[in-house]
């Protein structure tokens, strides 16, 4: 028996019904009586002292009913609160501003316009303080401290390295050739659809209902809890459907806070939402790491050693979400699909006059920067070499057997297959042919570069012997039930954010009950009934919470086996799960389907059963699982404008088992379109004095579909061993491997005038520039 | 941003010294649409409605003659705010006179933060660039033009 939209099925998303429609229910769609809305003063300075606020004018606004201050919620101990890697963040500041947008007070008004107003009329008097905001001069000795509430009066925020320094720097000295570069990862920001803001009401009993744009809502209400001293119990966090987070709505910003004290002060509920240039200005950033790699290797190319050296811009406070033991995240996969023999990685944080950055842009904690690495240094070094990149691959990649292999910095990669990706997304791009194509472009001066990237990912964290955040272990978890008339609601303690959980989280409960993904509602986002878990972000949602969903199934199916034994009038050994329903071994009629047992379990169950079909499941991962991908890019270069096309681009991704093919491939176009955006589009800069460049949608450029290339898809799938389906997470592969396949392509473009790299984000500025300078154009 | 010029004139130094610290003079130089209120001698404050492209809005400032060498040199601060943003102009006039010509050397470091420096990233140089040429090139026609006068005067009352 076939479930409709079992496995491996590319259903439709059930969740669409209601967003192509404009049925979606997001948080400002939350209206509810008598509703307050909050607008924030923000700072136009990146680094002042507040001399005065004066906010007479403001109350004298018509619709204006408070405006907050950071003194009044310091009367409270609320100007202060935890950041999720326990550093601290202003709700509002005291005494000073530390970058541009900061939020210095706030207005509550009968109107959104009011608010507005009042935000205009907020009078606040700064006196200029030296600003910092490049990273390397920050942690220069005399450089102003910028945190001095910290007792180490230093802006290394911290150091952390990982591996063997001593047997790595012994092992590039032996080397026969030594390649190094210096590459910058720049600052960017998640720009989702939907910006951030909630809802913030109290009921006549006290509790504490918010609506709010958060990944991660079990997560968000502990901290709530902790910072404002509410009972656990009397908080509910509810997120409504979100559009898109991708890591920019794991941190807990001031706003949040903001709503909540001002629901409190006012005794009504409070709406704060973002525009979109206090979005892109003041909430959390990604990237914004200057590394400096080096590789040594062999003369005929077989790779030995690593050394990686990286100052992290955190912005002025350390809000990044990674697990607490990693404040570099996961940024130690950066030996990537290659079995180096040393390794040794390094990072320091330092504090800077911007906003708090270091979240994850669809990537699972800093793997973008660690695969981008990598990948750029392979190529290197080929082109140092003089071998083909894909031959330097082939001869250097973890050989098949090698699985499950230990790498030099610690982590256990569950499976994998390499040759057998960039072997097949060489077959589909035709890259001999290309490589001869390309001769032949050279010979007549023009310039196509074909660039690869053979990316190892490192999601679904993770095992809680070692992750964790804020001491929260990162389990996931599943709650089934099953009604009477064999229909089943399921809960979840991730969140959706346009993933397609609803889908897929039904798909993989077909398969394991028997039911019809249709006839399975999926719910996730309120801490009053979901499970507790620790949210969407890192592409741990299957290899976490779907494998929770696996596990309650089969604890359902122990029940409803024992139930079937009752109704077929068998031993509960007799009994299997075949097929999609119970039956009888050795007799294949004799059999009952899920929907049988259901009925059955409220109104015929065994004597001394509990009656009820329903479990519950923390998923407790052995292991993170490793995803990986073959992409090979191919560009032209305009030399009278530098303009780079994207000819082609073939993406093989190997995510294991996969649940919805559909789903995946759309995941797949949505994180390359990404990876694009990043590598040829996306920067914020800031000016000397802290103003940022690039605030609005004028200046921070996203793709449209105009931009965006043609992906051509394909797939090899290796399971992995540990997760019950197999299946690893996908989310952000292509945004994690793609940046350096463009990258190199360009520079393999390039490489007849001497260029060895170029940073991101390669715009048809940086490239005239090459060109003119070469003579080119 | 740093921005400086010169220009020469044919005005007695006092004059052209006096013009740039009297907010009288000062006012008629400015193109955007403003108040200026004299605090004292050395303080004046006003407002000004300005902005880049599109985004435009009203500022109060005040400034400050924080160096007077009558009649060589003189250094003014001025701080305006507004529409969430700010400016901060440390401007610095030198004065020289040679063979009846006076030569007036003026450097600016001006600062802009807030949204207006964000938004209008793209177009803030030209724009500082322009209004401050548009002040100075104003300043200089109307010392021209008040020394073209002087000397009618003279004239007539010869």
């Amino acid at each position: 028996m076939t479930v409709h939209g079992g496995i491996g099925q590319s259903m439709k998303r059930k969740e669409d019904a209601r967003f192509i429609r404009g049925k979606g229910n997001y948080v400002d769609d939350v209206k509810l009586p008598g509703m307050l809305y909050l607008d924030i003063v923000r700072s136009p300075y990146a680094h002042a002292r507040i001399k005065s606020i004066n906010i007479d004018k403001a109350l004298k606004v018509p619709g204006v009913l408070a405006v907050i201050r950071g003194k009044d919620l310091e009367a409270a101990n609320l100007s202060w609160m935890p950041t999720l890697m326990s550093d601290r963040q202003m709700v509002l500041p005291v005494e000073r501003v530390m970058f541009q947008g900061q939020e210095v007070a706030a207005v509550v008004a009968e109107s959104r316009y009011a608010a507005a107003d009042g935000v205009a009329a907020v009078e606040v008097e700064y006196e200029p303080l030296p600003v910092v905001v490049d990273p390397r001069k920050a942690l220069e000795p005399g450089a102003p401290i910028l945190r001095p509430d910290r007792k180490e009066q230093t802006n290394r925020i911290w150091h952390w390295e990982v591996g063997d320094k001593k047997g790595t720097d012994e092992a590039l000295k032996d080397s026969d050739v030594v390649v190094a570069e210096d590459l910058y990862i720049p600052r960017i920001h998640v720009s989702s659809i939907e910006t951030c803001g909630c809802v913030a009401a109290f009921d006549t009993m006290g509790k504490l209902t918010v609506w709010m744009t958060t990944q991660a809502p079990h997560v968000i209400r502990t901290v709530f809890a902790l910072v404002a001293g509410l009972p656990e119990h009397k908080i509910r966090i509810i997120s409504p459907d979100i559009g898109g987070g991708f890591g920019g709505k794991v941190p807990v910003y001031p706003g949040y806070v903001i709503a909540v004290v001002a629901a409190l002060k006012t005794g009504h509920p409070v709406k704060w939402i973002e525009d979109r240039s206090e979005n892109i200005q003041s909430d959390s950033f990604a990237r914004d790491y200057r590394i400096t790699a080096e590789v040594g290797a062999t003369k005929d190319g077989k790779l030995k050693a690593l050394r990686v050296k990286t100052i992290a811009d955190h912005g002025y406070t350390d809000a990044a979400a990674n697990p607490s033991k990693f404040p570099a995240g996961l940024f130690h996969i950066v030996t990537g699909s290659y079995p180096f023999e040393k390794a040794f990685v390094e990072v320091d944080a330092a504090y800077t006059n911007k906003p708090p950055g270091g979240i994850a842009y669809r990537c699972s904690f800093r793997v973008t920067e660690a695969a981008y690495t990598i990948e750029r240094m392979v190529d290197i070094l080929a082109h140092k070499l003089g071998m083909d990149p894909a031959e330097l691959r082939m001869k250097n990649f973890i050989p098949p057997a090698s699985f499950p292999y230990k790498s030099a910095l610690g982590w256990t990669y569950d499976s994998g297959d390499y040759p057998a990706a960039l072997r097949k997304a060489m077959d589909l791009i035709g890259y001999e042919e290309l490589r001869k194509e390309q001769q032949e472009k050279r010979k007549r001066g023009e310039y196509m570069g074909i660039g690869i990237s053979s990316f190892t990912e490192i999601v679904g964290a993770g095992p809680s012997q070692t992750f964790d955040i804020l001491g929260l272990k990162m389990f996931d978890s599943c709650e089934i039930r099953i009604h009477p008339t064999g229909k089943a609601i399921a809960r979840f303690g991730t969140k959706s954010q346009g993933q397609g959980h609803e889908t897929t989280y039904a798909q993989i409960l077909a398969e394991e009950l028997g039911l019809s993904a249709e006839d399975i509602e999926i719910e996730e986002g309120d801490t009053d009934t979901a499970p507790y878990g620790l949210g969407t972000y890192a592409s741990r949602s299957t290899p976490t919470a779907g494998a929770a969903a696996v596990m309650a199934a089969r604890k359902i199916r122990e029940k409803a086996q024992k139930i079937a034994a009752h109704l077929l009038e068998a031993r509960p050994d007799d009994v299997e799960w075949k097929d999609h329903k119970f039956v009888v071994k050795g007799s294949p009629g004799k059999s009952k389907t899920m929907q049988d047992v259901a009925f059955a379990a409220y109104t015929n169950h065994p004597q001394g059963m509990e009656a009820g079909l329903e479990a519950v499941d923390y998923y407790d991962p052995p292991n993170l699982t490793f995803p990986f991908g073959s992409y090979i890019c191919v560009v032209d270069i305009d030399k009278e404008t530098g303009e780079v096309k994207i000819r082609r681009f073939v993406a093989v991704d190997d995510c294991g088992t996969i649940i919805n093919p559909m789903i995946v491939e759309g995941q797949i176009h949505g994180a390359l379109t990404m990876g694009f955006a990043a590598s040829m589009l996306e920067e914020i800069e800031y000016d000397e004095n802290g103003n940022i460049q690039g605030g609005s949608f004028m200046d921070y450029l996203l793709p449209t579909a105009v931009e965006t290339p043609r992906w051509e898809t394909a797939k090899t799938v290796t399971p992995s061993p540990h997760h019950p389906l197999g299946a690893k997470g996908v989310g952000e592969s292509a945004t994690v491997g793609s940046p350096a396949a463009i990258v190199n392509a360009v520079v393999d473009a390039l490489s007849p005038l001497g260029v060895t790299h170029i940073d991101i984000p390669i715009t048809p500025w940086k490239v005239w520039k090459i060109l003119h300078e070469k003579g080119e154009a | 941003m740093q921005l400086e010029g010169t220009f020469g004139l044919r005005s007695p130094r006092e004059r052209v010294f006096a013009f740039f610290l009297d907010p009288k003079d000062l006012s008629t130089c400015i193109d955007d649409e403003h108040t200026i209120e004299v605090v004292d001698g050395d303080h004046f404050k006003g407002t000004v409605k300005s902005g880049v492209g599109f985004i435009k809005g009203t500022f109060t400032w005040s400034a400050a003659v924080v160096e007077r060498v009558t009649p060589e040199r003189a250094r003014l601060r001025v701080h305006g705010s507004g529409m969430g943003s700010g400016f901060d102009i440390d401007a610095t006039i030198e004065v020289s006179e040679a063979q009846g010509t006076a030569t007036v050397r003026w450097r600016a470091d001006v600062a802009i933060s807030g949204p207006i420096a964000s938004m209008g990233a793209r177009l803030m140089g030209g724009t500082i660039d322009k209004k401050t040429s548009a002040f100075f090139e104003n300043a200089r026609k109307r010392l021209e033009g008040a020394a073209a006068d002087l000397a009618e005067e003279s004239v007539r009352t010869l």
